[in-house]
Protein backbone atom coordinates (compact mmCIF):
# COMPACT_ATOMS: atom_id res chain seq x y z
CA UNK A 1 0.00 0.00 0.00
CA UNK A 2 1.15 3.40 -0.79
CA UNK A 3 2.30 5.48 2.10
CA UNK A 4 1.11 9.01 1.94
CA UNK A 5 3.85 10.99 3.44
CA UNK A 6 6.10 8.93 1.81
CA UNK A 7 4.64 9.96 -1.64
CA UNK A 8 4.38 13.56 -0.71
CA UNK A 9 8.21 13.32 -0.05
CA UNK A 10 9.29 12.35 -3.57
CA UNK A 11 10.40 15.36 -5.38
CA UNK A 12 8.07 16.95 -7.84
CA UNK A 13 8.66 15.46 -11.38
CA UNK A 14 10.01 12.20 -10.32
CA UNK A 15 8.88 9.07 -11.59
CA UNK A 16 9.40 6.42 -9.45
CA UNK A 17 12.38 4.95 -7.37
CA UNK A 18 15.23 2.72 -8.43
CA UNK A 19 17.95 0.70 -6.63
CA UNK A 20 21.66 1.12 -8.06
CA UNK A 21 24.12 -1.51 -6.73
CA UNK A 22 27.78 -0.65 -6.11
CA UNK A 23 31.10 -3.05 -5.66
CA UNK A 24 34.56 -2.78 -4.65
CA UNK A 25 36.00 0.74 -4.91
CA UNK A 26 32.85 2.03 -5.75
CA UNK A 27 30.88 0.57 -2.91
CA UNK A 28 34.09 1.87 -0.39
CA UNK A 29 33.90 5.30 -2.20
CA UNK A 30 29.97 5.41 -1.11
CA UNK A 31 30.30 4.05 1.75
CA UNK A 32 27.63 1.53 1.31
CA UNK A 33 26.63 -1.25 -1.30
CA UNK A 34 23.25 0.35 -2.62
CA UNK A 35 20.77 3.42 -2.78
CA UNK A 36 17.53 3.94 -3.70
CA UNK A 37 17.26 7.27 -6.08
CA UNK A 38 14.33 8.94 -7.25
CA UNK A 39 15.70 10.64 -10.83
CA UNK A 40 14.38 12.84 -12.80
CA UNK A 41 14.88 11.51 -16.34
CA UNK A 42 14.53 8.10 -16.45
CA UNK A 43 17.07 6.94 -18.45
CA UNK A 44 21.26 6.18 -17.77
CA UNK A 45 21.66 9.46 -17.68
CA UNK A 46 19.27 9.98 -15.28
CA UNK A 47 20.58 7.66 -12.88
CA UNK A 48 23.97 8.91 -13.25
CA UNK A 49 23.06 12.43 -12.85
CA UNK A 50 21.19 11.17 -9.67
CA UNK A 51 24.02 9.41 -8.01
CA UNK A 52 26.66 12.11 -8.12
CA UNK A 53 23.82 14.45 -6.68
CA UNK A 54 23.37 12.08 -4.12
CA UNK A 55 26.98 10.56 -3.48
CA UNK A 56 29.29 13.19 -5.21
CA UNK A 57 32.40 11.47 -3.69
CA UNK A 58 31.97 8.47 -6.51
CA UNK A 59 32.51 10.98 -9.04
CA UNK A 60 36.04 9.84 -10.19
CA UNK A 61 34.93 6.13 -10.18
CA UNK A 62 31.61 6.66 -11.56
CA UNK A 63 33.15 8.27 -14.70
CA UNK A 64 35.34 5.70 -15.18
CA UNK A 65 32.11 2.90 -14.96
CA UNK A 66 29.64 1.15 -17.06
CA UNK A 67 26.26 1.53 -16.21
CA UNK A 68 24.56 -2.33 -15.96
CA UNK A 69 20.74 -2.55 -16.11
CA UNK A 70 19.45 -6.29 -15.43
CA UNK A 71 22.35 -7.93 -16.68
CA UNK A 72 23.16 -5.81 -19.51
CA UNK A 73 25.43 -2.98 -20.32
CA UNK A 74 23.23 -0.16 -21.19
CA UNK A 75 24.06 3.60 -23.10
CA UNK A 76 23.28 6.63 -21.68
CA UNK A 77 20.07 7.38 -23.53
CA UNK A 78 18.54 4.43 -22.40
CA UNK A 79 15.28 4.45 -20.96
CA UNK A 80 15.19 2.54 -17.48
CA UNK A 81 12.16 0.34 -15.89
CA UNK A 82 11.83 1.14 -12.09
CA UNK A 83 11.83 -2.68 -11.27
CA UNK A 84 15.07 -2.94 -13.01
CA UNK A 85 18.34 -3.91 -11.49
CA UNK A 86 20.61 -1.59 -11.26
CA UNK A 87 24.40 -1.66 -10.90
CA UNK A 88 27.57 0.12 -11.53
CA UNK A 89 30.50 -1.95 -13.35
CA UNK A 90 33.66 0.11 -12.13
CA UNK A 91 36.88 -1.17 -14.47
CA UNK A 92 37.30 -4.71 -13.67
CA UNK A 93 40.34 -6.69 -12.00
CA UNK A 94 39.95 -10.42 -12.19
CA UNK A 95 42.04 -12.69 -12.67
CA UNK B 1 32.25 -20.91 -12.94
CA UNK B 2 32.64 -18.74 -9.16
CA UNK B 3 33.90 -20.40 -6.36
CA UNK B 4 34.22 -18.95 -2.93
CA UNK B 5 36.81 -22.13 -1.48
CA UNK B 6 39.75 -23.24 -2.95
CA UNK B 7 40.08 -24.52 -6.55
CA UNK B 8 40.74 -28.22 -7.22
CA UNK B 9 42.91 -27.43 -10.16
CA UNK B 10 44.24 -31.23 -10.92
CA UNK B 11 40.63 -32.38 -11.19
CA UNK B 12 40.16 -29.16 -14.31
CA UNK B 13 42.12 -31.24 -16.55
CA UNK B 14 40.24 -34.05 -15.90
CA UNK B 15 36.96 -32.49 -16.91
CA UNK B 16 38.42 -31.56 -20.37
CA UNK B 17 40.34 -34.56 -21.33
CA UNK B 18 38.68 -36.25 -24.04
CA UNK B 19 39.23 -38.87 -27.27
CA UNK B 20 39.99 -35.90 -29.73
CA UNK B 21 41.82 -34.08 -27.55
CA UNK B 22 46.09 -34.39 -28.57
CA UNK B 23 46.68 -31.30 -26.29
CA UNK B 24 45.74 -30.71 -22.51
CA UNK B 25 46.45 -27.30 -20.56
CA UNK B 26 46.11 -25.81 -17.52
CA UNK B 27 46.90 -21.93 -16.57
CA UNK B 28 46.62 -20.98 -12.91
CA UNK B 29 46.73 -17.28 -11.59
CA UNK B 30 48.14 -17.17 -8.15
CA UNK B 31 48.57 -14.41 -5.39
CA UNK B 32 52.21 -13.04 -5.60
CA UNK B 33 53.57 -11.52 -2.61
CA UNK B 34 55.79 -8.78 -4.19
CA UNK B 35 54.83 -6.49 -6.96
CA UNK B 36 57.27 -3.55 -7.49
CA UNK B 37 57.79 -2.21 -4.54
CA UNK B 38 54.19 -3.18 -2.71
CA UNK B 39 53.75 -6.23 -0.59
CA UNK B 40 50.83 -8.24 -0.95
CA UNK B 41 49.50 -10.61 2.01
CA UNK B 42 46.51 -11.43 0.41
CA UNK B 43 44.09 -10.51 -2.46
CA UNK B 44 40.11 -10.05 -1.52
CA UNK B 45 37.99 -10.71 -4.73
CA UNK B 46 34.54 -10.01 -5.04
CA UNK B 47 31.98 -9.76 -8.03
CA UNK B 48 28.56 -8.96 -9.36
CA UNK B 49 27.80 -12.65 -9.16
CA UNK B 50 24.78 -12.96 -11.92
CA UNK B 51 26.55 -10.86 -14.97
CA UNK B 52 30.15 -12.45 -13.99
CA UNK B 53 28.22 -15.98 -14.22
CA UNK B 54 26.80 -15.11 -17.46
CA UNK B 55 29.94 -13.62 -19.04
CA UNK B 56 31.68 -16.65 -18.47
CA UNK B 57 29.46 -19.11 -19.99
CA UNK B 58 29.59 -16.68 -22.84
CA UNK B 59 33.56 -16.39 -22.87
CA UNK B 60 33.66 -20.32 -22.94
CA UNK B 61 30.99 -20.21 -26.03
CA UNK B 62 33.38 -18.06 -27.86
CA UNK B 63 36.28 -19.92 -27.16
CA UNK B 64 35.07 -23.41 -27.91
CA UNK B 65 33.50 -22.22 -31.78
CA UNK B 66 36.83 -20.07 -31.95
CA UNK B 67 39.26 -22.30 -31.17
CA UNK B 68 37.48 -25.68 -31.80
CA UNK B 69 38.35 -26.52 -28.52
CA UNK B 70 37.07 -30.20 -27.01
CA UNK B 71 37.30 -28.65 -23.64
CA UNK B 72 36.70 -25.76 -21.72
CA UNK B 73 36.57 -24.68 -18.34
CA UNK B 74 36.75 -21.12 -16.41
CA UNK B 75 37.11 -21.20 -12.47
CA UNK B 76 37.74 -18.00 -10.84
CA UNK B 77 37.52 -17.88 -7.19
CA UNK B 78 35.80 -15.33 -4.90
CA UNK B 79 36.61 -13.84 -1.08
CA UNK B 80 40.12 -14.21 0.34
CA UNK B 81 43.18 -15.77 -1.57
CA UNK B 82 46.32 -16.11 0.32
CA UNK B 83 49.89 -15.75 -1.41
CA UNK B 84 50.31 -18.79 -3.30
CA UNK B 85 46.99 -20.14 -3.78
CA UNK B 86 44.96 -19.92 -7.17
CA UNK B 87 42.29 -17.42 -7.95
CA UNK B 88 41.75 -18.29 -11.33
CA UNK B 89 42.21 -21.44 -13.21
CA UNK B 90 41.50 -22.11 -17.38
CA UNK B 91 41.89 -25.53 -17.94
CA UNK B 92 41.52 -26.32 -21.93
CA UNK B 93 41.72 -29.65 -24.64
CA UNK B 94 42.19 -29.65 -28.49
CA UNK B 95 43.40 -31.81 -30.91
CA UNK B 96 46.45 -29.73 -31.22
CA UNK B 97 48.76 -27.43 -28.60
CA UNK B 98 48.29 -24.32 -30.99
CA UNK B 99 44.85 -23.95 -30.44
CA UNK B 100 45.21 -24.71 -27.00
CA UNK B 101 47.57 -21.99 -26.30
CA UNK B 102 45.78 -19.59 -28.10
CA UNK B 103 42.82 -20.41 -26.33
CA UNK B 104 43.93 -20.50 -23.06
CA UNK B 105 46.23 -16.92 -23.58
CA UNK B 106 43.03 -15.50 -25.19
CA UNK B 107 40.38 -16.50 -22.38
CA UNK B 108 42.93 -15.07 -19.76
CA UNK B 109 43.15 -11.39 -21.53
CA UNK B 110 39.41 -11.24 -22.34
CA UNK B 111 38.64 -12.70 -18.35
CA UNK B 112 40.55 -9.78 -17.14
CA UNK B 113 38.84 -6.75 -19.56
CA UNK B 114 35.27 -8.27 -19.42
CA UNK B 115 34.28 -10.34 -16.19
CA UNK B 116 32.79 -8.13 -13.24
CA UNK B 117 35.22 -9.31 -10.61
CA UNK B 118 37.19 -6.97 -8.59
CA UNK B 119 40.50 -7.47 -6.25
CA UNK B 120 41.88 -5.48 -3.37
CA UNK B 121 45.34 -6.08 -2.64
CA UNK B 122 45.88 -6.10 1.00
CA UNK B 123 49.48 -5.57 2.82
CA UNK B 124 51.16 -4.57 5.40
CA UNK B 125 50.31 -0.22 4.20
CA UNK B 126 46.46 -1.02 3.99
CA UNK B 127 43.91 -2.20 1.33
CA UNK B 128 43.57 -0.95 -2.21
CA UNK B 129 40.71 -2.08 -4.67
CA UNK B 130 42.39 -1.88 -8.30
CA UNK B 131 40.62 -0.28 -11.12
CA UNK B 132 42.71 -0.66 -14.27
CA UNK B 133 42.62 2.81 -16.13
CA UNK B 134 41.60 1.54 -19.88
CA UNK B 135 46.09 2.08 -21.09
CA UNK B 136 47.06 -0.49 -18.16
CA UNK B 137 45.18 -3.65 -18.37
CA UNK B 138 48.14 -5.27 -17.19
CA UNK B 139 46.73 -3.01 -13.28
CA UNK B 140 50.48 -3.98 -12.20
CA UNK B 141 49.23 -7.35 -10.42
CA UNK B 142 49.30 -9.11 -14.16
CA UNK B 143 49.58 -12.55 -14.67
Amino acid sequence: MLNQTDHQNVPAGTKSQVTVHFFAGVAQLAGQRQICLHPQSPTVAGIRAALLAALPQIEPLLSRSAIVVDGRYAAADETVEMAAEIAVIPPVSGG
Amino acid sequence: MLLHGPIDTSGLLKQVACDEAGANLLFTGTTRRTTGDVITDWLEYEAYQSLAETELHQLRREAVTTFGLTGCVIVHRLGRVAVGETSVAVAVSAAHRQEAFAAAAWLMEELKRRVPVWKQEVGPTGAAWIHPEPADQSDGAGR
